[in-house]
């Protein structure tokens, strides 16, 4: 019984995934989180590990249709997924409103929060384009900053639902 | 240093000057690559054949290590090394200035690798390096420790006690009058004096002294320690790493080491937040040797407990304050004893804690008594402002108890009292020009102060704070290019976007615009020395030199132009980047492209090292509402002031303000070490390390003051650091004014302010 | 002539808070009150540098050089290190 875990253990599995529209695929242990295999094995290190468990929100991509701490995500989960992280966003040399916005807004210092928040500002606001500020601070909430207080984040946001409006 | 300048552009007060880049806006040189993931923090980096590094961490609190026995995790397939302290050289007994405070390399090598006793729960005490990081870890998990468990001491004043169990049988107070004769786990005695505090209270009508107890906290940043070190054959060490300073990291390798700096570079990555936690060593010591010992480049990242265990945290401190006034609401006395962590080992914070207790008011007598004291808890290391927030805890709240008695109206109380150029400290020197009265006079005009509160159990509070902002040593280089733009090299690790309001100086010099210069951190390689980027020093000192790099371009460009225009380069003008001579007129950029055929080419170059505090001072303003019955604190509303001097780049001074407000928010109300009977903390994690989240606050709003720094050109105070320091005590002072209770305590939990409101002692 | 401002833990050598003493640089106006108060060099001298655990402000300027020049009545003060984050 034993060997045969400890085998099962270190034997990889095979997986096909569809990351930002591409389909990808990739051998994983059991034991990895996808945050591993995107940023060590397929080099999309858009995405940062700050704790690990779940709790910082800077691995934060989306996982069909919706964001996910990527660190709880094991990676065999993401067979047959549909998957975007940070690196997707901006399209064909354009940056995202949302990634504009932050830019204009100073909404980052250190910056290693900032593709998180973009993540998942871009999922709220692709639900609900016009958020009120409650909203948007209680669906930014999974998101840790330790540098901005998050006043320009969420004007950043704000100032997006806005150009979406008058457009 | 040449002082020659277009004087139209040197700031003051009385000739306030209107510039074309400073002040303004841009987008930020390196925001493309961090708003799409491009940006490389270290963790980002692979290197070819890399190896990955893990520690072995202690336990116990206190403890004399036995042994260590690696030889089953060496056997592991795919282990490639291990090291412990004795793989470091014997320590220097050698105390090193690094510019920002000293360091003792005996000390500091023990708290990378533990020598005889692991000092606190995640010592380090052996280092494992494996193929993979999964691996490392399985292995660290092998190596074998055999600890004898001693009594460990948590509480600064149980550490003082003279049966207190010492940490370090060799350590002497450190004092400047007679030095005890037996060890103890007092490290240093502080001591400061005014005038007669006898004769000071005597003459008081009112007298508030009150105890304090803060807990200790972390800086919290988001991207943990990490590094990539690789020590090639020949005996060249790179370090690529997280850190608020290239230059000191080598120097601390170099001595830890016992190689010389010469065969050390240090890479910065992009960092992922500091506070002044990203200064010491930990991990690239212990990367080092692995790399050396398995031949490998060694990658070593902090998990998050890791971070919260062994790393540097504030101190917490013990702190007993009197102040005395008069009926009129003069102070005319006050006395302090502060006991601060210093951790496992000497060399906390204490000193500026004494320096900053009394700093916002003239007081004409004083004394101040300080104590850094060792115990079973991770080094401190600063964390913003250092010190200075707990010792704002205490006196702006007896101040606030003062005037509530005296029926003054708080902003008068303070006005009343405020430090202002000409006021003495109690440590000494006289303050020059200062902006703490402008600070409190712009919150009482604003429209936070005029609007009313109601409701129930809604308060407002408010509360003043310092830090002194260092300037130190900054190098930078600049070369022009032949279509006007300019590479800007500096060595400022860019924690915040300070790399664009360096090159915002370097334009608003140059009078071209912040697009056209280009800057690049550099290595430790590349640029001359330059320290750490901390203390609120970057926009000053390193802004400084590339205004200075930006006049000796300037020189060279008008001795080029002399030659182009055959005139005599004393005739030429420079006036917002047209240069004029001899009837002719050639922009920035036109005379660049014109250079570049003739001559050799114009590079820049200045070296700085400012001696002087820029002295910044913040007011806070808060309304809150407490929950009666879970004792939660709600912040409604929330106003910071600060004077910056002057703004470089306004986004970013008020992102400072409110990041740093918001950091004291959380020390406030929720953040804490909680440690357990046995010395263990029980919440290293971001889940019970509790920090505030988006929908925990509203909007911080925030009033830049601009009392012009009469000791750089364009009169830049230092901003990063002192909105720290107010929060805590005008949340204090909120919640007073809300539910009739004082809390003397941080943080101010729920279970406390509930106890509070409901008239109990704690642990009740 | 510097103003030196006399750490109070030090008064007990120097009978006063504040003494007026001649010399051209920190380190001569060191050795000059060591004349008049034997034992006060050690206390702020360590290994011919200034004791790491201080740093001076002479006039506004802080620094850890003891060859930082005096001009007439600038006031020396010895203060504790600091660091910032």
């Amino acid at each position: 019984m034993m060997k045969s875990r400890e085998h099962t253990a270190k034997v990889k599995t095979h997986v096909t995934t569809t990351i930002n529209g591409e389909v990808i695929e990739f051998l994983c242990l059991p034991r990895q989180s996808l945050l591993e295999i995107l940023r060590d094995e397929l080099s999309l290190t858009g995405c940062k590990e700050g704790c690990n468990n779940g709790n910082c929100g800077a691995c934060t991509v989306m996982l069909n249709g919706l964001p996910v701490d990527s660190c709880l995500v094991l990676a065999v989960e993401a067979e047959g997924a549909t998957i975007e992280t940070v690196e997707g966003i901006a399209q064909q040399g354009q940056l995202h409103p949302v990634q504009q916005c932050f830019l204009e807004g100073a909404a980052l210092q250190c910056g290693v929060c900032t593709p998180g928040f973009i993540v998942t500002a871009k999922a709220l606001l692709d639900r609900n384009p016009q958020p009120t500020e409650k909203e948007i601070r209680f669906d930014l909430a999974g998101n840790l900053c330790r540098c901005t207080g998050y006043d320009k984040i969420v004007r950043a946001v704000q100032s997006v639902a806005e150009s979406q409006q008058s457009s | 240093m040449s002082t020659e300048v277009a004087s139209d552009k040197t700031q003051t007060t009385e000739n306030p000057v209107r510039y074309k880049v400073i002040g303004t806006r841009p987008v930020r040189h390196d925001g493309a690559d961090k708003v799409t993931g491009k940006a490389i923090y270290t963790d980002d980096m692979q290197l070819p054949n890399m190896a990955f590094g893990a520690f072995v961490r202690s336990p116990h609190a206190h403890a004399r290590i036995v042994s260590i026995d690696t030889t089953e995790a060496e056997q592991m397939p795919g282990v490639l090394a291990t090291c412990t302290s004795a793989d470091l050289p014997d320590p220097w007994d050698k105390v090193e200035d690094l510019g920002e405070g000293c360091v003792n390399y005996a000390h500091l090598s023990g708290n990378v690798l533990a020598r005889r006793k692991a000092l606190y729960k995640g010592h380090a005490i052996a280092a494992v390096v494996a193929t993979d990081s999964h691996l490392a870890e399985e292995a660290a998990r092998r190596i074998k420790v055999e600890y004898e468990p001693l009594p460990a001491t948590m509480w600064v004043l149980d550490a003082m006690r003279e049966d207190a169990p010492l940490l370090h049988d060799d350590l002497i107070t450190h004092t400047l009058g007679d030095k005890p004769a037996q060890p103890s786990n007092i490290a240093d005695h502080i001591r400061f004096e005014k005038g007669c505090v006898e004769e000071g209270f005597a003459a008081a009508d009112v007298v508030i002294e009150r105890e304090f107890k803060t807990a200790s906290v972390h800086q919290g940043y988001i991207e943990p320690h990490v590094s990539i070190a690789m020590w090639n054959e020949d005996g060249r060490l790179k370090i690529w790493t997280a850190t608020q300073g290239s230059f000191v990291v080598r120097q601390q390798m170099a001595a830890l080491l016992k190689i010389p700096v010469s065969q050390i570079t240090v890479v910065p990555c992009e960092i992922g937040g500091g506070f002044g936690g990203k200064i010491s060593v930990y991990e690239q010591p212990v990367a080092a040797v692995l790399s050396r010992k398995c031949g490998r480049p060694v990658k070593i990242v902090m998990r998050r407990d890791e971070v919260f265990e062994a790393t540097g945290p504030t101190p917490g401190s013990f702190m007993r304050v009197k102040l005395g006034a008069t009926k009129d609401g003069k102070l005319v006395a006050g006395e302090a004893w502060l006991a601060y962590d210093a951790g496992a080992f000497p060399g906390g914070v204490i000193g500026p804690g004494c320096m900053c207790v009394f700093s916002c008011y003239d007081l004409p007598h004083a004394s101040v008594d300080g104590f850094d004291v060792v115990l079973n808890k991770p080094k401190t290391q600063a964390y913003r402002a250092p010190g200075s927030t707990h010792v704002a805890f205490a006196v702006e709240t007896i101040i606030d108890e003062l005037a509530g008695q005296l029926e003054i109206d708080p902003i008068e109380f303070r006005l009343n009292n405020a430090a202002r150029e000409g006021t003495r400290r109690v440590d000494g020197p006289v303050y020059p020009r200062i902006g703490l009265v402008e600070c409190l006079d712009a919150i009482r005009d604003s429209d936070h102060w005029k609007s009313t509160l109601t409701g129930p159990n809604r308060g407002r509070g408010i509360a003043c704070g310092f830090w002194f902002n260092a300037g130190l040593k900054s190098s930078v280089a600049a070369n022009v290019n032949a279509d006007g733009t300019v590479n800007l090299i500096e060595g400022s690790t860019d924690i915040g976007g300070t790399r664009t309001s360096i090159a915002m100086q370097l334009a608003e010099t140059l009078g071209i615009t912040a697009e056209d210069v280009i800057p690049q951190v550099a290595d430790t390689d590349s640029v001359g020395f330059t320290d750490v980027t901390g203390g609120s020093r970057v926009t000053f000192s390193t802004g400084l030199a590339a205004y200075h790099a930006g006049l000796d371009i300037q020189r060279q460009m008008v001795a080029r132009a002399s030659q182009i225009w055959e005139c005599d380069p004393d005739s030429i003008t420079v006036t917002d980047g047209i240069y004029k001579g001899n009837s002719q007129s050639l922009s920035f950029r036109e005379l660049a492209a014109k250079v570049d055929s003739i001559g050799e080419p114009i590079v820049g170059r200045a070296a700085v090292n400012p001696q002087g505090s820029t002295n910044a001072f913040g007011v806070h303003l808060v309304d809150l509402e407490v929950d009666p019955d879970t004792g939660k604190v709600t912040i409604l509303r929330y106003t910071a002031c600060q004077d910056a001097g002057k703004a470089i780049h306004p986004s970013y001074v008020e992102g400072q303000m409110q990041g740093g407000a918001v950091q004291g928010i959380g020390w406030a109300l929720n953040e804490e070490y909680f440690y357990d009977s046995n010395g263990h903390m029980r919440n290293a994690s971001f889940l019970d390390y509790r920090m505030p989240t988006c929908y925990d606050l509203p909007m911080i709003e925030t009033i830049i003051v601009e009392v012009p720094n009469p000791d750089h050109p364009f009169g830049v105070r230092g901003v990063g650091e002192v909105p720290i320091v107010p929060p805590p005590a005008a949340i204090a002072n909120g919640i007073f004014n809300a539910v009739g209770q004082r809390l003397f305590e941080l943080p101010m939990s729920p279970p406390l302010v509930w106890r509070a409101i409901n008239d109990q002692q704690p642990g009740e | 002539m510097a103003i030196v401002f006399i750490p109070p833990q030090l008064r007990q050598l120097t009978g006063a808070d504040q003494v007026e003493v001649g010399g051209g640089t920190v380190r001569a106006v060191i050795d000059q009150l060591e004349l008049r108060h034997p034992g006060v060099r050690e206390r702020l001298i360590e290994e011919g540098e200034l004791s790491p655990a201080l740093q001076l402000s002479v006039g506004h300027v802080m620094t850890r050089l003891l060859s930082t020049k005096i001009a007439s009545t600038t006031e020396v003060h010895f203060l504790p290190v600091i660091g910032g984050g």
